[in-house]
């Protein structure tokens, strides 16, 4: 008998197709074989992914499914100022990025700031080189302060 | 509990060698040795005590996560906005702390550093709920 190829949990939306195969081939008879037939049901996806094995899980990735739904928070008609401005109610950020599109849509998509803490890349870089050599135990020799101190 | 001041290497070791030559020689310009100044104020502070008021040490948790040891900032000035920042951490000996790298201050609206301001995006969705 031969198993499904898929397990049952991929399957459930799956419609089941279905052979006619000879169960087995009588012996001793020639001609057509008078054996009974058969029906298998073979399950197989018809839900546009049937190229997903669970067996060979890197053959594609699947996309992650997007948890986030989102809602009209605020539906509301501006007119342009004399120098052709409108303002946002409630913005919740203070940049924007701003895309205008050929058919006279504007796409905001907020922007934050890059934090004024952040270490330069410089720095960073020297940090890394520094933290490597101190973990193998290296470090220069002890510097003497004394000199400028009482200057 | 004084302490003994190393410098990471390479660049710090050489960053200081060079500074404190050049000091030596007379041959720091103006803003060099108003830094050395202040870097060598800093340094006696950390060796002294580094919980000194005047450093305001603290750990950085996200180098301390980067690195898998503990790396302190300390301020190389103070009751200034964008004060230089030095980081430093314990060891390679015990009473020993080695200074990792220098951020120098960061540049103010006169040489442009409005004009280089990066725009990111949202942090997660999470915290753009808060």
């Amino acid at each position: 008998m031969l198993a499904p190829q898929f397990p049952a949990s991929r399957l459930s939306r799956s419609a089941s197709l279905s052979l006619w195969v000879w169960q087995q081939w009588p012996k001793g008879i020639r001609g057509w074989p008078m054996a009974k037939i058969e029906q298998i049901d073979l399950p197989f996806d018809n839900g546009g992914k049937s190229h997903h094995s669970r067996v060979m899980p890197t053959l594609t990735l699947e996309r992650a499914k997007s948890k986030r739904h989102l809602t009209v928070v605020e539906d509301y008609d501006v007119a342009a100022d004399a120098k052709k401005r409108i303002s946002l109610r409630n913005a919740k950020t203070k940049y924007f990025h701003v895309k205008a599109l050929s058919n006279g849509c504007f796409l905001l998509e907020p922007r934050v700031l890059v934090s004024p803490d952040a270490i330069s890349a410089r720095s960073l870089k020297m940090l890394d080189k520094s933290v490597a050599n101190l973990k193998k135990g290296l470090a220069s020799a002890p510097i003497d302060l004394a000199a400028f101190t009482e200057a | 509990m004084a302490f003994t001041i190393r410098m990471g290497l390479p660049e710090m070791e050489a960053l200081w060698n060079d500074l404190s030559i050049r000091k030596q020689q007379g041959k720091l310009d103006k803003d060099e040795e108003k830094f050395f100044k202040k870097l060598v104020k800093a340094l006696g502070y950390l060796a002294e005590n580094p919980r000194h008021n005047s450093l305001a040490s603290h750990e950085i948790d996200d180098l301390t996560r980067k690195y898998g040891i503990k790396i302190f900032q300390s301020y190389l000035e103070n009751r200034t906005p964008a004060a230089g920042r030095m980081f430093w951490a314990y060891g390679p000996e015990k009473g020993d702390i080695t200074v990792l790298a220098l951020e120098p201050h960061p540049e103010d609206q006169k040489r442009g550093a409005y004009q280089r301001i990066k725009l990111s995006a949202l942090p997660t969705a999470k915290k753009r709920a808060d």
